[in-house]
Parts: C-alpha cells; structure tokens; sequence
C-alpha cells in the first residue's frame, strides 16, 4: 500500500531527498500538471504518534519551501499508485483550483487562553464570593456575562488578524479557557506583520495568552468547504 | 504567567495546533482511507497525557527536548 502526503504542483521538480514514515524514500506520483508525494509500505505506518504525526508534518512543510502545496489528512492511505493516479485524474479541476487559492499563502494559527496563576486559577474569572450566598441564577449570570466578554474578545482579537489575512476560519472552543481557536490564510510577505499584531494584542490584553504557531501547511483552506469536527471538549 | 509557564503554554499549543490541522484538516482522498473518529479521540487522550507529563517534568526541572521542528512565532 501507499501512504499520501500532499498534492503539489511543479511535478517536474525533483523530490527533496528527506524521509517519509518509517524511514520509507518518498516517490512522487504524477498525473498531468499535479503531483502525489507518497511512499510505500508492506506493513501500515498509520499508528498515530507524535513522531509519525510530525514525520508527516516535516515532509508537507520540506515540500512547501518550494511548491505550492495540499496537505493531505494524515492517515491518507492507497492500495497502490493506480488508485492514487485515478484519484488525480477526477478531481484535477478541484486540486488545481485550491492550488492556486493557496499559492504564495501559508496557514498561521492562533489560539487566545485565559492566563493561569500558579494554582491554577483563571485570572479572568470573576471569582466566585466565599460567603457561598450566591444562587443558582447568579452563578449562570456571571457565566453568561463571562461568556459574553469571552466573545467580545475574540472578537476584538480576530478582527485585526483576519484584516490581515486573505481567508481565516474559527474553530470550536475545546476547552474552558479558550478565548479563540483561529486559522489564517496569510501572505508569506505579510507573515512577520501578522506577528506584529499578534505581539501588540497580546500587550494590548496582558491577561490572556495570545500564541500563534506556524507557518503551516494550509490545512484549514484545502478542503472541501466544511472540516471534519474531531475530538471534543476536554 | 511565568516564563515556564509560557514555554509550556506554547509547546502545548503547537502540539494541539498539529494534531488539530493533521487529523481534522487537510485533504480527503476517500472515505475509509482516514482515521476513525474513535481513533483520533485516542490521540487527543495520548496528546494530552503528553502534555501533562512534560508540564509535570517542566515542573520538576528536567529539561525536555524542544517540539521537533516547530518555530514559534
């Protein structure tokens, strides 16, 4: 069987000489002007550990230094290069449309949390009165007003960054502390002022921690209009 | 928050921010070729046992390795 990495074009360029999973040589399947990066395996490498998940990870971001690229979802796995070939064949029109929505584009993540003290305790939650004379209704007031100061604040923090952006996509909040959970389709000209706004918004809100990772592959611009919801509220 | 904290704080999130964009983006070639939900829960369990494990050694002053390959911003 085969195991798919990525889509890409120029597939007259040669193939960088890294490894793919389970030290397997990468091949590339080509099929008019795409190419599939795969490599073959007698036995599945589908085990998803961090290592094979970053094994993964290095041999998107090595093809996209100098291609345009579409991440396939890990786990992504063929009987053989036929099939992969075939697959090419069908939906070349989709595959080279979002090629060229993402050319010269890379994906920035970024996730605000309400920071911690030491012990644990959200700095931005209003804590609850020791008295323990509140009721019901009032407890479910306060959450509700947090609530709503939660999304006035992703708010205020998504704006300027998806001004910045050519696309960006929030996702669903998976834990309590969560402010914004956010993917951005940017420039790669524009990648250093993205982080430049970034670092003045986490001034700007010292009581939350605003991180963004990447650049990444553009995961969350390459399919098919709704993403597949995975994993859920810890 | 404490510089630990931070640094903590941010390999979580890249390694959450992998997973999230592995598992859940991406292109999909077929049906049955991709992991099972069941599956991908099983990851987040691992991820965030990881995640604790390396925050408690953090806590103790080991010194753990950086999240290969990954620059923050």
């Amino acid at each position: 069987m085969i195991w798919a990495y990525a889509i890409c074009d120029l597939p007259e360029l040669p193939l960088p000489r890294r490894r793919g999973l389970a030290h397997a040589p990468l091949e590339g399947v080509r099929e008019g002007d795409l190419l599939a990066v795969i490599s073959h395996h007698t036995q599945a490498p589908g085990d998803p550990a961090l290592d094979a998940l970053w094994a993964h990870e290095r041999v998107v971001e090595r093809l996209m230094v100098d291609r345009s690229v579409l991440p396939l979802r890990f786990g992504t796995k063929l009987p053989d290069t036929n099939v992969m070939r075939a697959t090419l064949a069908a939906r070349s029109g989709e595959f080279l449309a979002v090629l060229a929505q993402v050319r010269g584009r890379v994906e920035l993540a970024v996730r605000a949390m309400t920071s911690r003290e030491a012990d644990g305790t959200p700095l931005a939650v209003i804590a609850p009165p020791v008295s323990g004379a509140r009721s019901g209704r009032e407890y479910l007031l306060e959450k509700l007003a947090q609530g709503n100061r939660n999304e006035k604040e992703a708010a205020a923090l998504h704006e300027p960054l998806s001004a910045l952006a050519v696309a960006s996509r929030r996702g669903r909040l998976q834990s309590d502390d969560e402010v914004l959970r956010a993917a951005y389709l940017v420039e790669r000209t524009a990648v250093a002022r993205f982080r430049a706004v970034v670092e003045r918004l986490q001034h700007q809100y010292p009581e939350t921690a605003v991180l963004c990772t990447g650049p990444w592959p553009p995961y969350s611009f390459v399919g098919s209009g709704e993403r597949a919801r995975v994993g859920g509220r810890s | 928050m404490t510089h630990r904290d931070d640094v903590a704080r941010q390999r979580e999130v890249a390694l959450v921010d992998l997973v999230d964009r592995l598992l859940a983006g991406g292109v999909v070639l077929g049906g049955d070729l991709t992991l099972s939900i069941a599956d991908v829960d099983l990851v987040y369990v691992g991820l965030r046992a990881l995640i604790t494990s390396v925050a408690t050694a953090e806590e103790k002053g080991l010194a753990i390795p950086p999240a290969q390959g990954r620059p923050f911003a």
